[in-house]
């Protein structure tokens, strides 16, 4: 390995590790919001895995919003410095798979010291889907690169329909649609790495010819 | 170090080309000055070169090496272009001092002191933020990045826009001591131009997409001539030569021309005085301003 | 030294006229040291090859020479060898103008000689 792609590699890796504080540390802000407020709270089992849960909300936020900013301006700013386009690619996948795989240990030792009851399947999933969202993003500030801010409204507007029919539906019929259950199922985490897989194929050729602007 | 060529580059935006087959040759341990109008292709041919914009065709070696996703050429160049104030999110709000850290990181022969020697001369301060800083000290930044990355092969585009007088002096001083000192390959593209002039071994001057000329400032300032006298006998001696931006007051013509070689005698109707880059520059760039 | 460049002729040619001015007018003596390369173009905001090109020019000219590891010096003789190279060219450089401008105004050979013989300059 090149020594550039080292130091391409390190630079993302380093936002790994500010992306990782920034989700523990919030769920742990949390906690001690509630230690402070709550005269009953004590640090059990239960808080923790509130706990847990905030840090896994946020983990997927940041793996969301770091797709935009790392298309948008990290990128840019790394091939500027230099940086070749297939390790600028490969150093924003090694960011996310990275801040994956640290959360899932951060939450294993939580849950072994503190007894947590895991939900093993939604855990692995939300961690898998982080991955996908943070691929899925990058593609989105491609595309925005590409063809401007139209592609936020577009994508504004999927959520929103979308999320909007299959919970005034559910709401109104009872109907709990298969591909909600889905999300419960073991399959799902790996389904979603699957799918991050694939989602690597848009990736490769939006970074082919990525331009420092 | 050495020769950056690009050979053949074509680029295009939509319909416009913006490049059209252009060739150039960058020789190692020289200064090089690029000069154009505005729009005329100097940035463009410049990110094509260090392979920070994919050109539509040509090739850029390094050596005989393709630049493109090459570590060991891109390691070697640095182009310094303007900080962007804006991301496409909102305004920049990156510390200098982690642009710097960056570039740290990123330049092997990066000189922590020399950047923070530059910081002060330049009277920066590290803990603002891009989006703050004036036009001056973004465009000091740039410098300072240039310099301190001690790259084998420099690129500083348009350096000195929204520098003043005192800075940009500074500037100039920096550069021939650095060259005095390493003699590193510099490639500067400056609308300043006559304060710059003395600086550059060779000239490219480039206009609506093409190569106008490369060439040995000393030679081409040689072949360059400001003729003057009465119409009729500037226009007798100055035929069959390339001549620009007439201009007559009176009975009285002067006219730039550049001939193909050094030493050429006039006759002695007319009168003869060398001329400087900036003023060939414009008469040139005037004349095809008027052409279109 | 001259403060300032001008546009009449190539720079590295007007950097060497400096320094033989210098040596000339004994500002610069025989066996002392130039300006090196990089102060020259440190001083006068030019390329150091320009610089390099004049110094050079003088040292095939036989005016200057130099010390290893030290610098250019200034030769022996080489105030008599620029005296004696611009008397050579004197008369196109100056007297051609003088007689042209004198025809120019009306002032006859004759009187111009007188000009020159009566004039109070050592």
């Amino acid at each position: 390995m090149g020594t550039t792609t080292k130091k391409v590699f390190f630079y993302y890796m380093k936002q790994t590790q500010k992306l990782l504080a920034l989700s523990v540390g919030l769920g742990a802000l949390l906690v001690a919001e509630f230690l402070i407020l709550d005269p009953d709270f004590h640090l059990d089992a239960y808080a923790i895995q509130r706990m847990a849960g905030f840090i896994l909300f946020m983990y997927m936020i940041c793996q969301a919003s770091w797709g935009l900013y790392s298309v948008s301006y990290y990128d840019s700013l790394v091939l500027s410095f230099g940086g070749r386009r297939t390790d600028v690619r490969r150093g924003a996948m090694l960011r996310e798979v990275l801040l994956a795989v640290e959360v899932l240990v951060i939450y294993c030792i939580l849950a072994l010291t503190f007894h947590m009851e895991v939900g093993v399947n939604t855990s692995l999933g939300y961690l898998a889907m982080g991955l996908v969202l943070g691929g899925f993003m990058r593609i989105i500030g491609g595309l925005n690169l590409k063809h401007g801010r139209v592609v936020y409204i577009i994508l504004v507007l999927v959520c929103a329909l979308t999320g909007g029919f299959t919970s005034g539906f559910t709401y109104a019929t009872g109907y709990s649609f298969p591909f909600l259950e889905f999300f419960n199922s073991p399959f799902f985490a790996l389904a979603c790495i699957l799918v991050y897989v694939v989602l690597q194929y848009p990736l490769h050729r939006i970074y082919k010819t990525a331009k420092v602007y | 170090m050495g020769t950056l060529v690009g050979k053949n580059i074509t680029k295009k935006y939509g319909k416009d080309t913006v490049l059209n087959n252009v060739s150039v040759q960058i020789e190692s341990g020289k200064i090089y000055g690029l000069i154009g109008r505005n729009g005329a292709g100097k940035t463009t041919l410049l990110s094509i070169l260090t392979a920070q914009n994919p050109a539509n065709a040509g090739e850029i070696t390094l050596d005989g090496e393709p630049v493109w996703e090459n570590e060991k050429a891109l390691s070697q160049i640095c182009y310094s272009r303007e900080i962007s104030q804006m991301t496409l999110f909102g305004p920049n709000t990156m510390k200098l001092k982690e642009y710097l850290k960056t570039a740290a990181l990123f330049y092997p022969n990066w000189d922590k002191d020399y950047a923070k020697r530059l910081m002060d001369a330049f009277h920066l301060d590290q803990k603002k933020r891009i989006s703050k800083l004036s036009k001056g000290m973004l465009s000091a930044a740039t410098i300072i990045i240039a310099l301190a990355s001690k790259s084998p092969i420099t690129i500083l585009d348009e350096p000195v826009a929204g520098l003043d007088v005192v800075a940009r002096e500074l500037f100039y001083k920096l550069v021939i001591e650095e060259y005095a000192a390493t003699g590193r390959t510099f490639i500067i593209s400056t609308h300043i131009i006559e304060e710059a002039a003395s600086l550059f071994e060779e000239v490219i001057m480039i206009d609506k997409g093409s190569i106008v000329l490369e060439e040995n400032t000393e030679h081409l300032m040689a072949r360059a001539y400001r003729v003057s006298g009465e119409v009729e006998a500037v226009d007798k001696a100055t035929a069959g030569y390339k001549t620009y931006h007439p201009e007559t007051i009176g009975r009285n013509k002067v006219v730039t021309v550049l001939a193909n070689e050094s030493g050429i005698d006039f006759g002695g109707e007319v009168q003869v005085e060398p001329t400087t880059l900036q003023n060939l520059f414009y008469a040139m760039s005037v004349d095809a301003e008027l052409e279109v | 030294m001259v403060e300032n460049l001008g546009e009449e002729k190539s720079i590295y040619l007007q950097i060497s006229e400096m320094i033989e001015d210098e040596i000339l007018r004994d500002i610069l003596k025989e066996e002392e040291q130039v300006p090196s390369t990089t102060e020259l173009s440190k001083f006068y905001k030019i390329n150091p090859a320009t610089a390099a090109k004049g110094i050079n020019l003088l040292v095939d000219k036989g005016i200057l020479y130099k010390k290893r590891g030290i610098g250019m010096f200034v030769q022996e003789g080489a105030k008599s060898a620029i005296q004696k190279s611009r008397q050579e060219s004197f008369y196109e450089t100056y007297v051609t103008k003088i007689v042209r401008e004198a025809k120019l105004i009306g002032i006859s050979k004759e009187e111009l000689a007188k000009m020159i013989k009566d004039s109070k300059e050592a």
